[in-house]
């Protein structure tokens, strides 16, 4: 609890972070402050939305953050990291608009590699998480141990594979088509996976209660 | 990632977290499956316990064994059974519960 407390606070600290560059961007470059917008509040959305979410339908991700515990102490670093990361690769994009916008580097020429650099981490990212998201147990009073364990184990395999996807394709496709098919590699590898589990996960609690 | 390897070496080790794959099982559940003394199956599980490959969860007078192995560990996990692979000189092959016990305490 003495270092999750921190790494908790640290991580709402850090989501002020595109906040701030995003406000910054919208004065300088206007006439894009609806995209701007989006990717200043998705962090802090998802974050309200994850913990009213949990408290509704005890979701698995938010079921561990809304307990006490070594092990629920554990998802919520876990948690804590991942929106760090989330949050500074958000302001990374931005902070580089924002300096396209101010004529400080050429933006043509720098934009193509820093989306490659952001992507190529987001899959490493991805990797990691993935890697250890089976490690991070939760607590089995209000959860069902084995469908837990399921869900952690097949999310983190389909998080490993599609990480490891999208910093290959990052690495070796033109932008062009990168974007495209990383986007797939997304979906197809993290969204639709997480959705699939947390159905089933509904699905099974319903026919528990 | 040693002790992984050296918990990983084993059959008997490789067949317990296979059957942890399936669900969370007692001490009792997993002790059936094998034909080997409770000594030697409670050595196995701290091997298992100091790899952190699994975790235990006391409730009363039961201990729940749970998996708690990383993407990659459970990659070797397949590969390590894939190929059979085990060390055959080496002190992870258990002969009886005492000597498992002797060599998991420090």
């Amino acid at each position: 609890m003495t270092i999750t407390r921190p790494l908790s606070n640290l991580a709402l600290a850090t989501m002020a972070l595109p906040v701030v560059v995003g406000s910054a961007l919208c004065y300088v470059s206007p006439e894009k402050a609806g995209i701007w917008a989006i990717d200043m509040f998705v962090l802090p959305v998802l974050w309200v939305g994850m913990k009213a979410a949990g408290k509704t339908f005890g979701l698995p991700v938010a079921c561990a953050a809304m307990m006490e515990g070594e092990k629920a102490a554990d998802a919520r670093k876990a948690l804590s990291g991942a929106m760090i990361f989330a949050s500074l690769l958000i302001a990374m994009s931005l902070g580089a608009q924002l300096a396209g916008a101010l004529g400080l580097i050429d933006a043509a020429s720098a934009h193509p590699t820093i989306d490659r650099i952001l992507n190529v981490l987001v899959g490493g990212y991805l990797v990691f998480h993935g890697n250890r998201l089976p490690k991070i147990l939760t607590p089995s009073v209000r959860c069902d141990p084995a469908l837990m364990q399921t869900l952690r184990r097949r999310t983190g395999w389909a998080y490993v594979v599609a990480g490891f996807t999208l910093a290959v394709i990052w690495l070796a496709l033109p932008a062009h088509l990168a974007r495209p098919v990383g986007m797939a590699a997304i979906v197809g590898g993290v969204l639709l996976p997480s959705l699939i589990m947390m159905w089933f996960y509904m699905k099974r609690r319903r026919a528990a209660s | 990632m040693n002790k992984v390897f050296k918990a990983l070496s084993d059959p008997t080790r490789r067949r317990v977290l296979q059957l942890l794959r399936k669900r969370p099982m007692t001490a009792g559940e997993l002790s059936e499956q094998f034909a080997v003394s409770k000594p030697t199956m409670s050595a196995h599980f701290a091997v298992l316990k100091e790899a952190d490959l699994i975790d235990a969860e006391k409730t009363g007078t039961t201990i729940t064994y749970r998996l708690k192995m990383s993407v990659l560990e459970d990659a070797l996990l397949g590969f390590t059974q894939a190929f059979g692979w085990e060390i055959k000189d080496g002190a992870a092959e258990p002969v009886s519960g005492e000597a498992l016990t002797k060599e998991t305490t420090p």
